[in-house]
């Protein structure tokens, strides 16, 4: 009697651990709503991509300064003489209580040009081009949480890689931008490197601005 | 596909013929079923819809299952203790991927869409807002079984087994929904540009346990559940398959009348 006892409990048992190793389950793939994939080469910036991901990051100094989820990573405005890119990212840094402070960082490029830039889609002559941040008619601003910081550029460059269309359903909805930067300059009269710069935005509707 | 059914009816009449002139030998059916156990594949390149302070949140959904049904001869010897058993099955894959809102379905339009990207080149990337993909593989198989029945209680038989089975693709569909009606018309064309390949030949072994009811000492109800050894991978393009088990029910009959003649050989 024992023995068929015996039996009974390690067939039950057999069963129910296979049934829970079998359980039927939906596989559910969350969505990121901003597509940063950390670059192992480069610790907390996004890998270098160009698929129009609407990110960006570099190393200022020591420090990350990168895109966040919260906010438009990238806005393009055309004037009649000049085009202005600003990007918006935060200084990323771990405290030794192992909280991540972030303090919003924003840098406009502003470039005076003679063309007139209408939409995103004239970016796209950008494709393949290098930019000299020296060049005279260059200027940059930069706003640290949201007050104006003395700043000067030594030298640096910005590698437009690769600008192409983004046609969703026959339409070109978005111009991708991507490539890398590099610059030395001073800010608050101390002089700084920003390195390992890459950025893979996409512009469009929602972020270029043409105003007359 | 005539030859392979002829094939495949030549075989299961040969094999019942060659069972009827012995004693142990019993014909089942078997119907089994599982979900596909795996992540989204990359042969999809799928983005999202939501904006990052989108109120509304959409998931990418991947969900596969594979469901079989087959004709199973069965030789039982050792006093009906071990078992061989082989015969054909008939194995349907499906998996799909579609926009979920369940968790925010207060928010639902019946609308979602996920973007496919489904051709890159220097100057541009061509995506497409899709409602659904879907994809359905059959595969016609022959399983090799060896089964074990260490022991009865009543009417119930509690049995050990291990299994293997080959099989060859037969038909292979895939079918995506797209949002607009002018895009719909190119299905054809992006289903060329992605070219979503996967495997012609589905194989696996498993290991399983299981329960037979002998109902009047002529029909035997089996349930059984089976756990992957190691299976062939890209039986479908839209999982990355990891885990395959299954629940199986069957249903087998007597040649003939072997439970007499089982009591004898124990007597």
């Amino acid at each position: 009697m024992r023995t068929t006892q015996k039996k009974i409990w390690i067939t039950t048992t057999i069963f129910l651990l296979l049934l829970i190793g079998c359980s039927q389950e939906k596989s559910n793939f969350k969505l990121e709503q901003s597509v940063f994939i950390e670059d192992n080469q480069a610790p907390g910036l996004p890998i270098y991509s160009e698929w129009g991901y609407n990110t960006f990051g570099a190393y200022i100094d020591r420090e990350v300064f990168r895109s966040n989820r919260t906010t438009s990573p990238i806005k393009v405005i055309s004037k009649k003489d000049t085009l202005s890119v600003t990007i918006n990212g935060v200084i990323a840094s771990i405290s030794q209580e192992q909280n991540i402070n972030e303090i919003p960082l924003s840098m406009t490029l502003s470039w005076a040009k003679e063309k007139h830039y209408l939409s995103h889609t004239e970016l796209l002559q950008f494709d393949n081009q290098k930019i000299d941040l020296s060049a005279e008619n260059l200027k940059i601003t930069v706003l640290k949480n949201g007050e104006k910081q003395p700043f000067s550029i030594l030298g640096g460059e910005i590698t437009i890689q690769k600008a192409r269309k983004l046609i969703v359903d026959k339409r070109w909805l978005r111009t991708i931008v991507s490539g890398t930067f590099n610059l030395k300059a001073t800010l608050n009269k101390q002089p700084i490197s920003i390195r390992s710069g890459r950025f893979d935005f996409g512009i469009g509707y929602e972020n270029f601005f043409y105003l007359k | 596909m005539k030859k392979i059914t002829l094939l495949l009816l030549l075989y299961c009449l040969t094999y019942m013929s060659w069972g009827q002139q012995k004693n142990h030998f019993l014909i089942g059916v078997e119907v089994g079923s599982t979900s596909i156990i795996g992540e989204r594949s990359d042969n999809w390149q799928i983005r999202q819809t939501a904006a990052p302070n989108a109120d509304r949140l959409i998931e990418t959904e991947a969900y596969g299952s594979i469901t079989y049904f087959g004709i199973k001869p069965e030789y039982r010897f050792l006093g009906n203790k071990m078992s061989i058993a082989s015969g054909i099955r008939y194995v349907n894959i499906t998996a799909d991927i579609e926009p979920s809102t369940s968790y925010y379905s207060y928010n639902t339009t019946g609308q979602e869409y996920l973007f496919l990207r489904y051709q890159t080149n220097g100057s541009s990337m061509y995506f497409a807002k899709v409602k659904q993909i879907k994809e359905k593989k059959s595969y016609i198989s022959v399983p090799i079984e060896w089964q074990y029945i260490p022991f009865r209680i009543g009417n119930f038989g509690f049995y050990g087994k291990v299994g293997a089975e080959l099989g060859v693709k037969i038909y292979d569909n895939t079918q995506i929904a797209f949002l607009s009606k002018e895009m719909q018309q190119e299905e054809k064309n992006i289903l060329d540009m992605i070219s979503p390949k996967t495997n012609p030949i589905y194989a696996n072994s498993y290991m399983g346990v299981g329960c037979k009811m002998t109902i009047r000492k002529l029909i035997e109800i089996g349930l059984e559940l089976n756990a992957p050894l190691a299976h062939t991978k890209s039986n479908t393009s839209i999982l990355d398959e990891k885990f395959v088990g299954n629940i199986q029910l069957s249903v087998q009959i007597p040649l003939t009348n072997w439970e007499e003649e089982s009591d004898n050989e124990i007597k």
